[in-house]
């Protein structure tokens, strides 16, 4: 099981659960987490966090709902083979790039600039995955 | 059965105060309830009527099924309560306090107790009225906690307490949830980070009455900060969203606080050309001053 950093605001108008889930969702989209990989157990994860085991329980399945994961009884939650919704995922990146399209306009960038934006993340998010990848094959 | 019902549980003191008005609550068993409200909103009355402290002057309350102005001592005995001010007896210890209060129970376990005890950083022996004040909110914990009982109320369980020690007494809170799903919690509270960490469940108090109850991450997926700007110098003054608690206008920027079944509502709603409209998450605490604000615009007028 990897010892994953997770990072909870308590303060933030985003439930917790779902704090968890995107974080969860980045880790496999870095490929910090692989495809397999075990997810922190719920006592451990409550109690790392200090928050309710029954928030981390929600977590986990709705990613076992859209698929990411895939939770084993008595075994723990594991990073799930069909962890590709494709509609799902279009429908929240949309959300997201919507978001994006309108701050971009309001702070007058054009949209070429946007998109490079995008892509720089893009690659970073790569760059990240193969450094971690030549890490594991050491 | 609930954990926990009322039913138009209502109290008043003397010179006519309503301390608790018509309050219907219902916890499932194995939630996590979060009461809140600000001073004087009638928290620890509606506590006290449940754990049958008061007689109400109407109305009903069952913890287990059963009112406990009526318990036996076989059903308190699953039922733990850590009230407001509590002080517990200066000159005995946490073992002389185990050893009497094991006399109310079958199967009390005082090696056990005294082992926790040691385990959460107190001495056992030592009079708990030389302990810190967090100590102290940790011992009454400590021996409320240990029968395991199935429904557990805390009144303010934390108040007065520094970060840390309000962190520990979280972390044993959420180490008995661990080890204990299936019992139940009614906890008042001040504190929004508490909440946020360990209820499922949150019910707002003001004036006597539970004006709100949800499920949390319902209050914040659903509670939005709506922004138009509108081309040229001003708003429209008639601006109507869905959900919408209030609106505030600056020059061409009208922010409205909604609450929305989902963020897809607003794609039906028309503005003038050249209008842009934007949605912000809120932070928790600011969903709950808008709440309370908003009742408190509301009990003005009516």
């Amino acid at each position: 099981m990897k010892n994953l950093f997770y990072h909870i605001d308590v303060y933030s108008g985003l439930p917790v659960y779902r704090q968890l889930m995107d974080q969860t969702k980045h880790y496999i989209a870095s490929g910090t987490l692989l495809l397999g990989d075990q997810l922190p157990s719920i006592r451990e994860l409550s109690t790392r966090l200090s928050i309710n085991p029954a928030t981390i329980v929600k977590a986990y399945s709705e990613l076992q709902t859209s698929g990411v994961v895939e939770i084993k009884q008595g075994k723990g939650a594991f990073v799930a083979q069909g962890c590709r919704d494709v509609q799902g995922q279009k429908l929240q990146v949309g959300k997201i790039a919507r978001q994006l399209a309108v701050e971009s306009q309001q702070l007058g960038l054009e949209l070429e600039e946007a998109q490079d934006l995008l892509e720089e993340e893009w690659i970073r998010l790569g760059r990240e995955a193969s450094r971690r990848k030549g890490m594991q094959a050491h | 059965m609930k954990a926990i019902e009322t039913y138009d549980l209502t109290k008043s003191f003397p010179l006519n105060q309503v301390a608790v008005s018509g309050l219907d609550l219902s916890l499932a068993p194995g939630t996590v309830y979060g009461l809140m409200g600000r001073n004087g909103a009638g928290k620890s009355t509606a506590l006290r009527l449940v754990m049958g402290l008061l007689k109400p002057d109407r109305g009903r309350a069952r913890v287990l099924g059963k009112s406990m102005w009526h318990a036996d001592r076989g059903h308190r005995s699953s039922i733990g309560y850590v009230p407001q001010h509590q002080q517990l007896p200066g000159r005995m210890s946490i073992e002389d306090l185990g050893r009497y209060m094991g006399r109310f129970y079958t199967d009390w376990d005082q090696d056990a107790l005294v082992r926790l005890a040691k385990h959460w950083g107190m001495n056992p022996s030592l009079p708990v009225g030389c302990f810190s004040r967090g100590d102290q909110r940790k011992a009454a914990l400590l021996l409320a906690i240990h029968p395991k009982p199935l429904v557990l109320i805390l009144d303010e369980p934390a108040a007065g307490l520094d970060a840390v020690a309000r962190r520990v007494f979280l972390d044993h809170l959420i180490d008995y949830i661990q080890l204990r799903p299936e019992s139940t919690l009614l906890i008042s509270t001040h504190h929004v980070g508490d909440i946020a960490r360990i209820a499922q469940q949150v019910g707002m108090m003001d004036r006597g009455r539970l004006t709100r109850s949800a499920r949390l991450d319902d209050l914040q997926d659903r509670m939005k900060k709506v922004q138009v700007v509108y081309p040229g110098k001003t708003s429209p003054s008639h601006l109507q969203l869905p959900g919408m608690l209030r609106k505030e206008s600056m020059g061409p920027v009208t922010t409205a606080v909604c609450e929305l079944e989902s963020e897809q509502i607003l794609e039906g709603i028309q503005l003038p050309h050249g209008a842009r409209i934007q949605i912000f998450p809120m932070s928790l605490e600011e969903i709950f001053l808008e709440l309370f604000n908003n009742q408190q615009i509301q009990a003005n007028l009516t």
